[in-house]
């Protein structure tokens, strides 16, 4: 089943629009799939991803989600539908200080006025080797840890697709294979569909096929064959 | 428009018990909720006899599977054993070539249904992994042994690592040591003669990694996220023997046992398979 769908994806910046950050992308996301789109800086990946997670209008083309075009969607309806329908992986964990590793988990659930199902949770928890931390405060924890406690997060909710954007920027190379594995083990788990954006080669091979995009365009067809 | 805020909570109440499986009418009478409450218990059984249809046909799957498995096992035997007999003839050199054929052909059948017996026994979960705490250096020494046969035929230097420091991960070591295995004899296969194939471990704070790093042709990038696909096989590999189940079967195993795997690979220096393991 195709999960997300982007058809000519355009967002260009400056007066007569000189900058073209993202050119005319087309690609699909079949649900359960695991797929890492990757650039260099400056390739408009970052902005690819700002534009399928909701957070900003591309100047043409569309994104369907689960068969809806988010962009057809007044601001209000989209932000509802972002945090019903997409989780956030991003370099910077964004935990919230105050509050424990589970109530970090717990927070998007409760926002939109959910009871959480613990069995779910539990076993997010517990996949992601936080079963042990799950009181811990977040300056308690290891760049690694406060990164899976934010996988957690983005996973709890059931969001129909997690977008993780350079998430081990920030870690040594060491924690970041077990980053990486453990999104990669639980998205396999839990038939999460993960799009990861990256510019490590080495990241990116954990993905079931790479996108790769060079000045705001797909270039190759990199696994998957025509249109995947 | 008519908000009836109770009327929406008792909703919302019995959907909860919808996702949680526990939901049964409270009521029966006139009013619209009862109505809504038998619509919503027929569709809940309706959704469930689908269910349980599609576990049912399963279950066909699995036993035409294990019907396979065996009808062919008697035959397949005798094939190979009437062509180990005729090679035994005075035979010309041109029908001992045919019999060659024969024989790698009926080997690589054989490989090919035991190979698929197994993924499919795994996929459909008749055979559970058993996940126990091990020492990874065990399972290593296991699959590489199995493969110096090989190796030393080809004079490929086969090394692994040395059981220094224990590293005890998750894993079922039958069915690990059939994973690290294929992957190890995948290695030697497409590494040419006198190449060297190392094996080496990483322990993270959560995984243990097993590099199996060979000297072979590599593996273009556009392909390695396909080299794990069933019936996979590089467009250039049709001398090499093989039919690209090994590294999709070693690929379930992996997974079924809470780790994964994956590729990396320089065109014509080598390739590298990485397995993770969940570390106890």
């Amino acid at each position: 089943m195709t999960l997300l769908k982007t058809s000519n994806l355009k967002k260009y910046y400056g007066v007569n629009a000189e900058v073209k950050a993202v050119d005319g992308v087309d690609f699909t996301v079949e649900s359960g799939e695991f797929v890492s789109v990757i650039g260099s800086s400056g390739s408009g990946k970052s902005t690819l991803l700002h534009l399928l997670g909701g957070l900003d209008r591309p100047t043409g083309g569309t994104i369907e989600v689960n068969g809806k075009q988010i962009y057809s969607m007044k601001d209000d309806e989209l932000t509802i539908f972002r945090r019903r329908n997409i989780g956030f992986v991003f370099q910077s964990y964004n935990l919230v200080p105050v509050l424990n590793v589970e109530e970090n988990i717990l927070l998007p659930i409760q926002l939109d006025g959910n009871n959480p199902d613990m069995n779910f949770i539990n076993n997010v928890i517990e996949t992601l080797g936080l079963s042990e931390k799950r009181n811990a405060m977040p300056n308690q924890l290891s760049g690694g840890q406060q990164q899976r406690v934010a996988i957690a997060r983005a996973i709890a909710s059931k969001p129909a697709i997690v977008l993780a954007d350079e998430p081990t920027g920030n870690l040594d190379s060491k924690s970041s294979m077990d980053v990486m594995g453990l999104l990669k083990v639980s998205g396999e788990k839990f038939a999460q569909t993960i799009v990861l954006i990256t510019h490590n080669p080495e990241i990116s091979q954990m993905a079931d096929r790479t996108i790769h995009i060079e000045d705001g365009r797909i270039v190759g067809r990199a696994a998957g064959g025509e249109g995947r | 428009m008519i908000y009836n805020k109770k009327l929406l909570q008792k909703l919302d109440e019995m959907l909860d018990k919808a996702i949680a499986g526990t939901f049964e009418a409270q009521s029966y009478d006139e009013s619209q909720l009862s109505k809504i409450e038998s619509k919503m218990a027929r569709f809940l059984e309706q959704s469930r006899l689908k269910q349980e249809q599609a576990e049912a046909e399963r279950g066909h799957v699995r036993s035409l599977i294990s019907d396979i498995s065996h009808q062919t096992k008697t035959p397949l035997a005798n094939v190979a054993l009437y062509t180990g007999l005729l090679a035994e003839q005075d035979l010309t050199n041109g029908q001992t070539k045919l019999i060659d054929q024969i024989s790698v052909s009926t080997n690589k059948l054989t490989f090919l249904i035991q190979s698929l017996v197994k993924t499919s026994r795994l996929e459909s979960g008749i055979i559970k992994v058993e996940r126990k705490p091990g020492n990874i250096f065990d399972l290593i020494a296991a699959a590489a042994t199995e493969c110096e046969g090989l190796a030393g035929a080809k004079n490929i230097k086969l090394s692994f690592a040395e059981n220094n420091n224990p590293i005890v991960a998750l894993y079922d070591f039958r069915w690990c040591t059939e994973a690290l295995f294929n992957i190890i004899e995948n290695a030697v296969k497409y590494t040419p003669e006198n190449g060297s194939v190392a094996i080496t471990v990483m322990a993270y704070e959560i995984f243990a990694r097993i590099d199996v790093a060979d000297t072979g042709r590599g593996i273009q990038e556009e392909d390695l996220p396909k080299v794990f696909r069933r019936f996979w096989r590089a467009v250039d590999s049709t001398g090499s023997p093989g039919v690209g189940i090994g590294l999709y079967l070693a690929r379930q195993i992996i997974t079924a046992c809470g780790g994964y795997i994956k590729a990396s690979s320089e065109l014509g220096k080598g390739s590298t398979f990485s397995v993770f393991l969940s570390k106890v």
